[in-house]
């Protein structure tokens, strides 16, 4: 993980084009209406359509993509520099705040839920998108969420573990607070702990490809910051069994997997060099035999769209 | 004016009542808050508010 772009720049544009083609799909998802007492949130159901009685608060992980959207400055991307997307993205993180239980968790699919899920991944994309856009952070909001995240756990799902993790970890050292930064590595911990001798990490009792992309590029993210030895080899021997099940031409089976999930997250093959595996992947995608974040509903698009332009975005720092 | 009156008559009523069981508390606002929500919007909404290339001065 040095500072020499891991993978060629080429492949990282294409996830990058990919990436922006989604751009007016996402704003689309989002109240934009300055005057509105919804402004900023990214959930259509709910703003637009009322058909959910909860907004979700995963879809305001649409700041973390604005702001790299904002911040990008590539020939592909005409929305770079443009101070609307900065507007649209801080109403995002705004939303965010209002859309937060008393205890400090949040909501994904109905009212007072305490979804585990989209605490720690709405956190950690707010914490992006405000680091991105130098903002004030919400520092009540952020430390009520750490503090509900740090007192529950699902060690059934490793990708959320991850992310409780990672965001665990930014908020800690971003607030000052040594309380998260050690329950993050307490965390850590144990999901290395339930790390299997072939490298797996448990989703539902077994491995799951796609889930398993996503905790490797959340393990990849916090290692790169806390250069944890443990963490890297863990995240070293999580590729074996990602590589083991990927066919030659970049695509796999999810019906094989335990949650069987079809995509791909190439946020960590990208930031550790591994260029044969991005290569397969994008081979795949080329050749129309691998998901794309325009194949998938909207909710999947804006998650998927983030890591591929994060994966565009992160060769692009480290270029410019 | 004599609204003030009565929201104080009816919350004094409502905090006496059902407003001391917490559970029911919760409830009630909820309810209120879910019929607020269905007043100030309708659904089957048509499709529109999507992005337009007016939106921005690319």
């Amino acid at each position: 993980m040095s500072e020499q772009p891991p993978v060629e720049r080429s492949l990282t544009d294409a996830y990058g084009e990919l990436a922006v083609w989604q751009v007016e799909r996402i704003l689309g998802l989002g109240d934009r209406n300055p005057n509105s007492d919804l402004y900023g949130c990214f959930d259509r159901p709910y703003w637009h359509y009322r058909q959910i009685d909860a907004a979700n608060a995963r879809a305001q992980e649409t700041a973390h993509f604005l702001s790299m959207l904002y911040l990008l400055e590539e020939e592909y991307n005409p929305f770079a520099g443009q101070e609307k997307i900065r507007h649209w993205a801080e109403a995002a993180i705004e939303f965010w705040t209002l859309i937060q239980e008393r205890n400090g968790s949040f909501n994904e699919f109905y009212p007072h839920e305490n979804s585990f899920s989209a605490t720690a991944f709405s956190s950690w994309g707010i914490v992006e998108a405000i680091q991105l856009l130098d903002s004030e952070p919400p520092h009540e909001e952020l430390r009520r969420a750490c503090h509900w995240l740090s007192h529950h756990d699902r060690p059934l799902a490793s990708h959320k573990r991850a992310a409780a993790i990672l965001v665990l970890d930014t908020v800690g050292r971003m607030l000052d607070e040594r309380r998260f930064v050690d329950s993050g590595r307490k965390k850590l911990v144990n999901l290395l702990q339930s790390q299997s001798s072939k490298g797996v990490f448990p989703e539902s009792m077994g491995f799951d490809l796609g889930l398993q992309t996503i905790t490797l590029y959340l393990l990849t993210l916090y290692v790169r910051r806390t250069r944890d030895e443990m963490g890297y080899e863990a995240i070293m021997n999580g590729m074996l069994p990602v590589r083991q099940a990927l066919h030659p031409d970049g695509t796999f089976s999810a019906k094989t997997m335990t949650r069987r999930t079809q995509y791909f997250y190439p946020l960590a093959f990208v930031l550790l060099g591994e260029q044969d595996v991005v290569d397969r992947h994008l081979a795949a995608i080329g050749a129309r035999k691998a998901i794309n974040p325009a194949w998938l509903d909207d909710r999947h698009c804006v998650h998927l769209a983030i890591n591929y332009l994060q994966s565009a975005y992160e060769v692009f720092r480290v270029c410019t | 004016m004599y609204l003030t009156p009565l929201r104080l008559v009816f919350f004094r009523l409502y905090l006496c009542t059902l407003g001391r069981i917490p559970y029911v508390r919760e409830a009630i606002h909820w309810l209120a808050m879910d019929l607020l929500i269905r007043l100030r919007k309708s659904r089957n909404e048509p499709s529109s508010d999507f992005y337009s290339p007016r939106d921005l001065d690319l």
